[in-house]
């Protein structure tokens, strides 16, 4: 595979340009800038596209570092020799993977084809771009990461997710970690424990196995126990039936003897009741009337004590008697007595206010008396007055008229004004003087004084004082002359306070003699009920010896009541003896069996030992059931741990086969990987080595895990180990090896951007041979920017 | 008339061996406490018979406290009559020894038959019997015959042994109602010439083996015709769910999560019950479903929460089959490798990528 042209027409910094590439060792002398490693990137693009994008990476990605910052078009083509034939790819990108466009294309007809597949870069090298990347692209940054990386991460590395190889140690230790945890061999290993676990609980349940077998036997004893029981008691009946039987028979004449004095017994208690019962000529009396009577004398002597209590005294009997004379004629109803005190309040106030009215009249009359006597003075002047103005108007008027007439004061400026003025005047005179005699002239009688009014007025109200006092008068002496009395008012408050006192009295010792005659009559009526009763039963009860005749009564009826009881009780002693005691014929019968009574007794207890004995074991197998039961809850819960171990077992050990089987298998591909892959490139790595270092190559190798490896001393190093300019040489060497063997004799294109930039002029030097005896295999497009690592034509 | 006919209560069963000690006792004592709560349902809605078609009992050798439970119960619902048939894991030594109750009807090796109202119960132990069974089987037509069998049904002829029932071996004998015990679902099907069979499935499911509805048949009978209905009576105390969940398409543990809360959101269920998350669909192999963190999630949520992983792991050979890495090159060999079925190949992948890239060989 070769690549013949590269044109691209806008990819980072390069803009319309041509490449042409030859088939064995291209060298691009240029200086920084020139665009090297953009067409580097460029023809890695054109097989893979962007493919950090497949990588989801979306910052910083390469389609927005190598997008033209001029804009314009962003793509370019590839012409390129694979299998003899000849192809052209031709990108055009957009902003966004769904806006590219890919056209794989016959490099000779430019026509589309189909032999590039969707994916030329896979196609054709069969290694995705990460694979690509790391064999056949070797950059100057990348050589320098790549010193830094082991060698089996780039063995690892051809695939670009992961360098797994590298991992596979942990990944193996991984594996046998859990699988050492898991272990069903080991002590400590998971399985292995929950086996003994289980051993342990399958020990402790085959007690299960005891329990159901103890449960059996203790059901199978139970039974026979309970069979026992039965037979035994069964059998202490008929013993104790044996022992009674003898029993009765021995006992059959003390029991007729018993008979006999219970009978009796009950005979002599007879007689006596009947005895006792002969003291009452009549009959017999009840004990609650016996008792009904002492009551009724007890209620009688409390009445006529009480009646003794009211009896009036002398003194009392005189007052009531005074009273009941005093109202004979008349009661003192409760109201009175606050009516008639009202009255007399009223009678006072009425009596004051005639007094204090006649006291105000006799004033005014004086006062009346002397305002009339001013009176009279001031009209006799009223009269001579207007009589005077009067007689100067007709006077003064009469001059006037005179010089009016005459003419006597016309000589006078003044003359005829004086003339008229006069009359005038006169005139003025005459009207005043007619007034004042008119107001003289009015008859004193006409005229009402002040005080004669107020005079009135008192003199009306003393009248009406009166009356009420009058009216008061006579209600007061009737009420008096109702209980005898006179009406006196000074002395009317008192009386009527003792009238109601006698009233008081009167009521008070009216019902203490009811009181008194209510007593004496239940006395009496109880009294008359106990002797009746006596009488009937044939008492001779006299009055006053009540209490003795009861007294009597009573002892007889203890006695009485004695013998009933006496009688019976033996009665019923009788009874029981004779319905306990059946004077049946079989007691009477000698038993017919052989044993004793102390035979029997002593089988009796052997028996009752045997079924204590018998009971005490039931409930012993009770017990031992009981304890087994909570043997059998704790091993319920032993069994389902056992059930869960053993599942969990299960699981584990289906994990463990298949953790074994993935550590198995895992290991086989890694030897698989290895021999693949690291057996060819270690053979080419060492091959390149003893072209650049000879026979020093000897003391480098590589490890079972693809790293490099320096042996110094009988011990390996790691390539830290060597100097920059080595390691650089050696991965290279590695890489060469690498392309070899991943593309075996295919001849693959390498791209070198500017990889040897850490070595010194001796190494450089070999390093250039060794691009050189590449390119007898390889075209190779070598890019530097210094003329001191350019490629010798 | 009522009849309830019921089956597989496997009472002083071993609880789920992966829940807590607390759990377990919790559960122990619900499912014991089951038949104290038929009995009284069946007293409340006017039942007269219980049957009880095999493994009432998980063992033989059962505990004082479960027994006498049963016991105690039977004697405490005088006025209904259990018919009580034992099991393949049950058996007649339960009772060895103790009183049993009037209203108890036992059944045997051979077949013993009732006369119960207008029906005759018939049953039979048929790890008890021989060979011979169905041909001792004789039914009046005219009646209504409900026979009672616990056993594996199978729709062939065949002579008894004592594990399983054959159908056709019951063409002619007057069946018409075969109520069976065995399987826990409640399952129904036609008997050859007349009547149904049916499975009364448990009363309520005990593990996560054990999803769905559970209760008992309620059967109906016309006490003048003798025509029979059968009725399925959801009873369970809790409810175990079968969730299933497809992880086709979706990425990431995170979103998963989401996708299972909207998928439980859409069913009722309870804090009470448990749920079985069952993924299906199609996952990559190298990454596969993060159950752990699933349980993690959800296990809170309810009484019980598993996770079981249905899904088939894909391997895309043809990614790695140009891959000149040790991950492909394994990749290659194990998909070479023909001692390996397809699913074990995706889980030893699986750990040797794991390995490879660092991570928890989960």
């Amino acid at each position: 595979m070769k690549f013949i042209k590269a044109h691209i027409d806008g990819f980072g910094g390069l803009e319309n340009r041509d490449f042409f590439f030859d088939g064995g060792a291209n060298s691009f002398l240029e200086q920084n800038g020139y665009g090297k490693s953009t067409l580097g990137l460029f023809i890695a693009a054109m097989f893979y596209g962007f493919w950090d994008e497949k990588l989801k990476k979306k910052t910083n990605g390469l389609r927005d570092s190598a997008r033209p910052a001029g804009g314009g078009k962003f793509g370019g083509y590839l012409d390129f020799e694979w299998k003899n034939a000849k192809y052209r790819l031709l990108r055009e990108w957009g902003s966004k993977p769904s806006e590219d466009l890919l056209r794989a294309m016959d490099g000779e007809s430019l026509l589309f084809t189909e032999n590039l597949g969707e994916n030329p870069g896979r196609t054709v090298f069969g290694v995705d771009a990460g694979s690509f990347l790391n064999t056949l692209f070797v950059s100057e940054s990348d050589l320098e990461t790549k010193v830094s990386d082991p060698m089996n991460a780039k063995l690892g590395n051809v695939t670009m997710d992961s360098g797994d190889v590298a991992q596979f140690e942990a990944a193996d230790l991984r594996l046998k970690d859990e699988l050492n945890r898991l272990s069903p061999t080991r002590e400590t290993g998971l399985i292995q424990r929950h086996s003994r676990r289980i051993a342990e609980l399958n020990l402790r349940l085959g007690q299960l196995k005891t329990l159901n077998e103890r449960e059996e036997a203790r059901v199978r004893r139970e039974k026979e126990l309970t069979d026992e029981i039965e037979a035994l008691r069964e059998k202490q009946g008929a013993v104790s039936e044996k022992i009674k039987r003898l029993s009765d028979y021995a006992n059959y004449a003390e029991t007729e003897t018993r008979r006999k004095t219970l009978i009796e017994t009950e005979k002599e208690r007879q007689e006596a009741l009947e005895k006792a019962a002969s003291c009452f000529t009549r009959y017999v009396p009840e004990k609650e009337d016996i008792v009904d009577a002492e009551n009724r004398l007890s209620e009688t002597e409390k009445q006529e004590a009480v009646s003794e209590s009211l009896r009036l005294t002398p003194r009392e009997l005189q007052k009531l008697k005074d009273v009941e004379e005093t109202f004979s004629e008349s009661v003192l109803f409760p109201e009175d007595g606050t009516e008639i005190r009202k009255k007399l309040r009223d009678y006072t106030e009425a009596s004051g206010k005639v007094r204090e009215t006649l006291n105000l009249e006799n004033a005014l009359l004086d006062e009346e008396t002397r305002e009339k006597a001013e009176l009279s003075s001031g009209e006799k002047g009223r009269k001579a007055g207007g009589l005077g103005m009067f007689i100067s108007g007709i006077v003064l008027g009469g001059l006037g008229a005179l010089l009016y007439f005459t003419g006597a004061l016309e000589k006078y400026g003044f003359g005829p004004f004086i003339a008229v003025a006069l009359p005038i005047l006169g005139v003025l005179l005459i009207l005043a003087g007619i007034l004042l005699l008119l107001k003289s002239r009015k008859k004193p009688s006409a005229e009402v004084l002040p005080v004669t009014e107020t005079l009135r007025k008192a003199t009306t109200e003393r009248e009406k004082a009166e009356g009420i006092r009058n009216e008061l008068t006579e209600e007061l002496k009737a009420f008096f002359a109702r209980f005898h009395m006179e009406f006196i008012p000074e002395t009317a408050e008192y009386d009527l306070a003792d009238l109601v006192e006698d009233y008081e009295d009167l009521e008070a010792l009216r019902e203490k003699a009811r009181k008194e005659k209510a007593a004496r009559e239940i006395a009496k009526a109880e009294k008359e009920k106990v002797s009746a009763f006596l009488s009937d039963l044939g008492f001779r009860a006299e009055e006053g010896d009540l209490r003795t005749t009861l007294g009597t009564l009573k002892n007889r009826y203890d006695v009485y009541e004695d013998a009933f009881r006496e009688y019976t009780r033996a009665k019923k002693f009788r009874k029981d003896f004779e319905e306990t005691t059946p004077a049946d014929t079989e007691k009477r019968t000698k038993p017919d069996f052989s044993e004793g009574t102390a035979e029997l007794e002593k089988s009796y207890t052997e028996l009752s030992g045997r079924l204590t004995e018998a009971e005490k074991e039931k409930l012993t197998l009770r017990h031992e059931r009981e304890t087994d039961e909570r043997e059998r809850e704790e091993l319920s819960e032993c069994e389902r741990e056992r059930d869960r171990l053993f599942a969990e077992r299960e699981t584990l050990l289906d994990r463990y086969g298949k953790l074994k089987t993935a550590k198995d298998l895992l290991n086989e591909a890694k030897q698989n990987f290895t021999e693949r892959y690291r057996n060819p490139v270690e053979s080419g790595f060492r091959s390149y080595l003893r072209e650049i270092i000879g026979d020093e190559c000897e003391s480098l190798r590589l490890g079972t895990d693809g790293s490099i490896q320096v042996e110094k001393g009988g011990e390996l190093h790691a390539p830290d180990f060597l100097s920059h300019g080595y390691r650089d040489l050696c991965y290279f060497a590695l890489r060469l090896a690498l392309t070899e063997a991943l593309y075996g004799t295919e001849s693959m294109p390498l791209v070198l951007d500017d990889p040897f930039v850490n070595l010194d002029n001796e190494k450089l030097a070999k390093a250039m041979n060794l691009v050189k005896k590449a390119g007898e295999k390889h075209q190779i497009l070598y890019f530097t920017c210094h003329n001191s690592r350019a490629l010798e034509p | 008339m009522k009849l309830i006919h019921t089956a597989d209560f496997h009472l002083d069963a071993l609880s789920d061996a992966n829940c807590s000690r607390e759990q377990a006792r919790e559960r122990k004592r619900e499912l014991l406490n089951n038949f104290v709560r038929l009995s009284d349902y069946a007293e409340k809605e006017g039942v007269s018979g219980i049957i009880i078609a095999g493994d009432l009992f998980d063992r033989e050798q059962v505990t004082i406290v479960a027994k006498q439970l049963v016991l105690s119960t039977i004697s405490a619902h005088p006025g209904i009559t259990y018919f009580l048939l034992f099991g393949n894991h049950d058996g007649g030594r339960v009772f060895s020894g103790e009183k049993l109750p009037d209203n108890l009807k036992r059944f045997g090796g051979d077949f013993t038959s009732y006369e119960f109202g207008p029906v005759t119960v018939t049953g039979a132990e048929i790890e008890e019997a021989g060979a011979d069974l169905y041909e001792k089987l004789t039914l009046p037509r005219e009646k209504t015959n409900i026979v009672v069998l616990h056993g594996q049904v199978r729709d062939e002829y065949g002579v008894n042994d004592g594990k399983n029932v054959f159908l056709r071996s019951l063409r002619n004998k007057n069946v018409d109602y075969l109520a069976l015990g065995h399987i826990h679902r409640f399952v129904t099907g036609e008997l050859p010439d007349r009547g149904t069979w049916a499975y009364a499935g448990c009363p309520e499911g005990r593990g996560f083996d054990e999803t769905g509805e559970k209760g008992f048949a309620l059967l109906h009978i016309d006490e003048t015709s003798g025509a029979l209905d059968t009725e399925f009576v959801p009873f369970g105390l809790r409810k175990i769910f079968r969730v299933e969940q497809a992880v086709t398409g979706i990425s990431g543990t995170g979103e998963l999560i989401e996708k299972v809360r909207e998928n439980l959101a859409e069913r009722e269920i309870t804090e009470k019950d448990s749920v079985l998350l069952v993924l299906t669909g199609e996952t990559d192999a190298e990454t596969g479903p993060d159950t752990a963190q699933l349980e993690l999630a959800f296990s809170s949520l309810f009484y019980g929460f598993r996770v079981k992983d249905e899904t088939r792991k894909i391997v895309d050979y043809g990614r790695y089959a140009e891959d000149l890495s040790l991950k492909g090159e394994f990749i290659r060999l194990v998909q070479k490798t023909e001692t390996l079925r397809e699913e074990e190949k995706a889980d030893v992948i699986r750990l040797g990528v794991r390995a490879l890239l660092g991570e928890e060989l989960s």
